[in-house]
C-alpha cells in the first residue's frame, strides 16, 4: 500500500471516526438520562490540562468539552485506517481499535488526575465506560467498511 | 482465529446482558422489596480462601466486582457455544441451563447454599428470573452483535 492509499484509508477512518462519535453520544447521552447523571466533564478537564485552556464559565465548558469530545472521537478514526492500511480489517480490527481507544483513556485520564484509575472506580461506571467505547469501535468499523465498500 | 473472535464477542455480550440483570433486579427489589443478594461477594470471598460470615466488609466489597466478571466471563461460554455450531434458540437455552446450574452448583460446593430444591420458592423464583435476564440478554445481544460485525 502506498502513501496516497494509506492516506485515503486515514482519510475515511477519520470520517468513519465522526459516525462513531454520533454513535457514542447517543449511548451516553441515553445513558445519562436514563440514570440521572450530569454529562461527562472528563473530555473539557482532559483536554484543558493538555491545552492549558481553562473556560470562562459552565456554558464556556459545555461548548469546550463538545469541541474536545467530537475531535478526539473523530480523530482516533485515523486508527482504524491505519489498521486497514497495515492489514487488519474486520472483527479483529474492531477489537485493536477498542482495545487502544479504551486502554488510553484508562491510563490518560488518571494520569492527568482526570478520573480515578480503574481499580479504584466502582466496576460498573467501569464496564459502562468500557461500552459506550465499544459502541464506538463497533459504529467507527461499520462506518469504516461501508466507506471501503463504497469507494473500491 | 474463530476461537478469539467468538470468545471477544461473547465477553462484550456478556457485558450487556450483566446491565441487563442490573437493570432487571433493581426494578424487580423495587417491586419485591428485598434487599441486595450478597451471594456474588460470598462467593468471591470463599474462592479467595476468606470467611464470608467472618469478613462481612470484604463480602460488601467483593460484590459488585464478583457481579460484574461473572456476567461478563460466562459470555465467553455463549460464544463458544456458538462456535460449537448451536444454533441461536439451542445455544440460548443451553446457556441458561449452563448457566443456572453452574451457578446453584457452585453455591452449593461452596458451602453458600443448599441444593436448588430446599431453596425458598421466593428464592428459586428470584434466581431464574435474573439469571434468565442475563442468559436471553447476553445470548441476544451475541445474535445481533454477531450479525452486524
Amino acid at each position: 500500500m502506498g502513501l496516497g492509499d494509506t492516506a485515503g484509508a486515514v482519510g475515511r477512518g477519520l470520517l468513519a471516526g465522526a459516525f462513531g462519535t454520533a454513535a457514542m453520544t447517543v449511548s451516553s447521552t441515553v445513558e445519562a438520562k436514563l440514570r440521572e447523571r450530569g454529562s461527562s466533564s472528563a473530555p473539557a478537564d482532559a483536554a484543558g490540562k493538555v491545552l492549558g485552556v481553562q473556560p470562562r464559565d459552565e456554558e464556556g465548558k459545555a461548548r469546550f468539552s463538545t469541541i474536545v469530545h467530537w475531535s478526539y472521537g473523530t480523530s482516533w478514526g485515523a486508527m482504524r485506517g491505519l489498521l486497514h492500511a497495515v492489514g487488519i480489517n474486520g472483527r479483529t480490527a474492531v477489537a485493536a481499535h477498542f482495545a487502544t481507544v479504551w486502554g488510553s483513556a484508562q491510563v490518560m485520564l488518571p494520569s492527568l488526575d482526570v478520573a480515578p484509575p480503574p481499580w479504584k472506580s466502582p466496576p460498573e461506571e467501569i464496564v459502562i465506560d468500557a461500552l459506550h467505547h465499544a459502541v464506538y469501535a463497533v459504529a467507527t468499523g461499520m462506518a469504516f467498511a461501508a466507506l471501503e465498500r463504497s469507494s473500491s | 482465529m474463530a476461537v478469539l473472535e467468538a470468545v471477544g464477542l461473547g465477553l462484550l455480550s456478556g457485558a450487556i446482558g450483566t446491565i441487563a440483570l442490573t437493570v432487571a433486579e433493581r426494578a424487580e427489589m423495587a417491586l419485591t422489596g428485598r434487599s441486595a443478594s450478597m451471594v456474588p461477594g460470598q462467593v468471591g470471598a470463599k474462592l479467595s480462601g476468606r470467611d464470608p460470615d467472618g469478613e462481612p466488609e470484604l463480602v460488601e466489597r467483593l460484590n459488585p466486582i464478583v457481579h460484574w466478571a461473572h456476567g461478563i466471563a460466562l459470555g465467553a461460554i455463549r460464544g463458544l457455544l456458538d462456535l460449537a455450531g448451536l444454533g441461536a434458540l439451542a445455544a440460548t437455552l443451553v446457556f441458561y441451563a449452563l448457566v443456572w446450574g453452574g451457578d446453584a452448583g457452585l453455591y452449593r460446593a461452596l458451602g453458600i447454599a443448599p441444593a436448588p430444591w430446599r431453596w425458598k420458592p421466593s428464592e428459586l423464583a428470584t434466581d431464574l428470573f435474573g439469571k434468565g435476564v442475563l442468559a436471553i440478554a447476553t445470548s441476544v445481544a451475541y445474535i445481533l452483535l454477531d450479525k452486524a460485525i
